[in-house]
């Protein structure tokens, strides 16, 4: 058969990002087996104490989701019965649950059958309650030393607890910047300013105001005197009331200002004295602005807006750079909730400026298939962070929860479809570029317009792994079926991929970067 | 007693599989696929006069680096596709000279007439390979991953039963 002629259109499917997922998915199935042995063989020796308790849990329900507040009131169910003098401390007992499930490691998600292993850690939690018993030593002990690791639970919540309140402590004492005249008295002091004016001296802005407001009216009633001496002197004697307040008012202010600087013990507090000042004077002179015939009050307003979050966004940060140091100087835990947001924040912010960079590089005119490269790169990069973060993180659930949020955002081709989609919108290509070509000579190119709901095969990836991790257990519920992850096989299991995939519409019309191009055209 | 691990280990086999057998197997398969929705566009379009062309339009796929590739077009046989595709230019029709430098003009008869010279009227492009690519594509992608979808499903479903 006569080979392909010179002339042909070429159909381009770029697999690799396939095989990254499916290279994700095998470390999310790894990380699954070892949790789920860990599980196993934490559960084991506890397994023969618990064959009653079983059997009395069993009614609680066939199966259910093990996540994490799941698993501490069934926990807490199956206790109560096992301990019924414990009956109406439930919330405590799903408390430290809810901090043992969490520090067990990361099998929130799991669907399993039968009320066993909430049993299970029930009974853990009942002979470290009770503290005795040779089965409930070694459980204690299988289970990663769990009475020591409660207490550090403890230690870690109540260390954060107690560096939140002081930091709110502290924000909320820091002293409110006083008027002047207040700021002046609270002191016990008077300014260091007198003027003398028609034989009395005077010391307080009060009384200078007064003198001044009693000359102003003498004016307003026009030369009175004979030969104008009269007038001649209040009007001297105004002028010089005037520059000795104007001396006196900045003198107070100025007073104030280190008054109040001496004032504030608060670190973070003094840190923004000078900045809120500024932000005051500021907003003062804008508000002078705002009066002057000819100015758009709108715009000033809008000025103004721009001072006061600009000034609430740099506390922000400031607050935020000290609760961290805070809390390491505190001593604790380098996954506690504080060290936590900062990084998810750290994280975001680097997302934020590589989408301006690379936004800007298209703009430049830089070739897409060299911005795809580089965006391909940076997924993998944000995946490998977030995997990293969420490890440093998996005995925090509040950051824990976060990190699943940004990672169904940007995680596994989130980012990468997001940028994608950003540099083809800049620089106006479609999804594909189809052309007509011979070897060595091109004659015609056309940019092909690839209306299709196909994302990357990341995608796929996404779905395997993602099922495996978060979404079977939901699909497997929705389907009525009785796919139980840990008590099933691999073939069940393979056909749970395939029913959930197909019940939460993850593949259809979402899968596959195909590419229709010619060679080197990309 | 719940809590039992069995088949993640399994399942991790068959992963590292798939990965294989998507790069060798699944990717040509899906290729194949979605290159014959765009091989019948231009078998539709293609200028019909013998159905030769029609029946010479060939796909040619190669997998290399994680990358398929297809190519469709005609045959070299039918290479007068591409000219079709493309259309021509107009171009003058000389009479032939005899051999050597000072040879004589022959005379050029186009009909029943002799004529100095003439002129080819230009043809004009019928885009069949081109309108194919880009009308079709949208359902050829869809139809390549549904491919290796069902591919997928299939592997799923013939991994072998069993538990660590």
């Amino acid at each position: 058969m006569p080979g392909i002629g010179d002339v042909f259109v070429t159909l381009r499917l770029e697999g690799s990002a396939f095989e990254r997922g499916v290279a994700a998915a095998q470390a999310q199935a790894a990380t699954l087996n070892a949790s789920m042995q860990r599980t196993a063989a934490s559960t084991a020796p506890v397994a023969s104490q618990l064959n009653e308790a079983g059997r009395a849990a069993s009614g609680a329900g066939e199966k259910f989701e093990l996540s994490t507040r799941v698993i501490a009131r069934f926990s807490a169910i199956a206790t109560q019965q096992l301990v019924p003098a414990l009956d109406g401390s439930r919330q405590a007992i799903e408390g430290a649950v809810a901090g043992i499930s969490h520090l067990a490691g990361g099998y929130g998600t799991l669907a399993v059958a039968g009320a066993g292993i909430a049993v299970v850690l029930a009974g853990v939690v009942y002979n470290a309650i009770n503290g005795s018993g040779f089965a409930a030593e070694k459980a204690a002990k299988d289970f990663g030393d769990l009475g020591a690791t409660l207490r550090r639970f403890e230690v870690d919540a109540n260390a954060a607890s107690i560096a939140q309140n002081n930091l709110r402590r502290n924000l909320e004492n820091r002293p409110q910047i006083p008027s002047a005249a207040q700021g002046l008295s609270n002191l016990g002091l008077t300014p260091g300013v007198s003027i003398e004016f028609e034989g009395r001296t005077l010391r307080t802005p009060e009384a200078i105001r007064q003198a001044l407001e009693g000359l102003r009216a003498r004016q307003a009633l026009g030369d009175f005197s004979e030969a104008g001496g009269l007038k001649g002197l209040a009007d001297r004697n105004a002028e010089a009331a005037r520059k000795s307040f104007d001396a006196l008012s900045i003198a107070v202010q100025s007073y104030q200002r280190v008054a109040q600087a001496a004032g504030t013990s608060d670190p973070l507090g003094k840190l923004f004295v000078s900045e809120i000042q500024i932000a005051d004077d500021l907003i003062k002179k804008l508000k002078e602005l705002r009066d002057v015939e000819g100015f758009l009050p709108e715009l000033v307003n809008k000025l103004i807006g721009d001072v006061e979050s600009g000034l609430t966004a740099k506390i922000a940060a400031a607050t935020q750079q000290a609760g961290v140091g805070a809390a390491g100087s505190l001593g604790l835990s380098p996954s506690s909730l504080i060290f936590g947001n900062r990084d998810i924040e750290k994280f975001q912010g680097d997302v934020s400026a590589l989408t301006a960079e690379i936004g800007r590089l298209a703009q430049a005119g830089t070739p897409a298939r060299d911005l795809f490269n580089e965006i391909a790169d940076a997924q993998g990069k944000a995946d490998a962070s977030i995997a990293a973060l969420k490890t440093k993180y998996a005995d925090t659930p509040a950051i824990f929860n976060r990190l699943v949020d940004v990672e169904r955002q940007l995680g596994s081709g989130g980012l990468q479809r997001s940028l994608d989609a950003n540099v083809r919108n800049l620089q106006g290509i479609g999804q594909g570029i189809a052309t007509i070509e011979t070897p060595g000579l091109r004659l015609k190119e056309v940019t092909g317009q690839l209306a299709t709901a196909f994302g990357d095969a990341g995608e796929n990836s996404n779905f395997l792994a993602g099922v495996l991790q978060d979404d079977l257990p939901s699909a497997a519920s929705a389907a009525a079926q009785s796919v139980v992850i840990v008590t099933g096989n691999v073939n069940d299991l393979a056909r749970a991929v395939a029913n959930a995939r197909f019940e939460l519409g993850l593949l259809i019309g979402q899968q596959a970067n195909i590419a229709v191009a010619a060679p080197g055209n990309f | 007693m719940a809590g039992e691990v069995r088949g993640l280990e399994d399942l991790q086999k068959a992963l590292g599989g798939l990965s294989a057998q998507m790069r060798a197997q699944f990717l040509t398969d899906g290729l194949v696929a979605g290159a014959n929705v765009i091989r019948a566009g231009m078998q539709t379009r293609a200028p019909r006069r013998t159905g030769f062309l029609n029946s010479h339009i060939e796909i040619q796929v190669s997998v290399a680096s994680g990358v398929g590739t297809a190519k469709i077009g005609p045959q070299r046989d039918a290479f007068y596709g591409g000219i079709l595709q493309q259309g021509t230019k107009a171009y003058p029709i000389s009479p032939k000279r005899a051999r050597g430098r000072r040879g004589k003009a022959k005379a050029l008869k186009i009909g029943n007439r002799f004529v100095a010279n003439a002129q080819r009227k230009p043809m004009p492009p019928r885009p069949f390979m081109t309108d194919a690519l880009t009308q079709d594509s949208p359902r050829a992608i869809q139809v390549a991953s549904q491919k290796i979808f069902d591919r997928i499903d299939a592997y799923c479903a013939a991994v072998p039963k069993g538990g660590a």
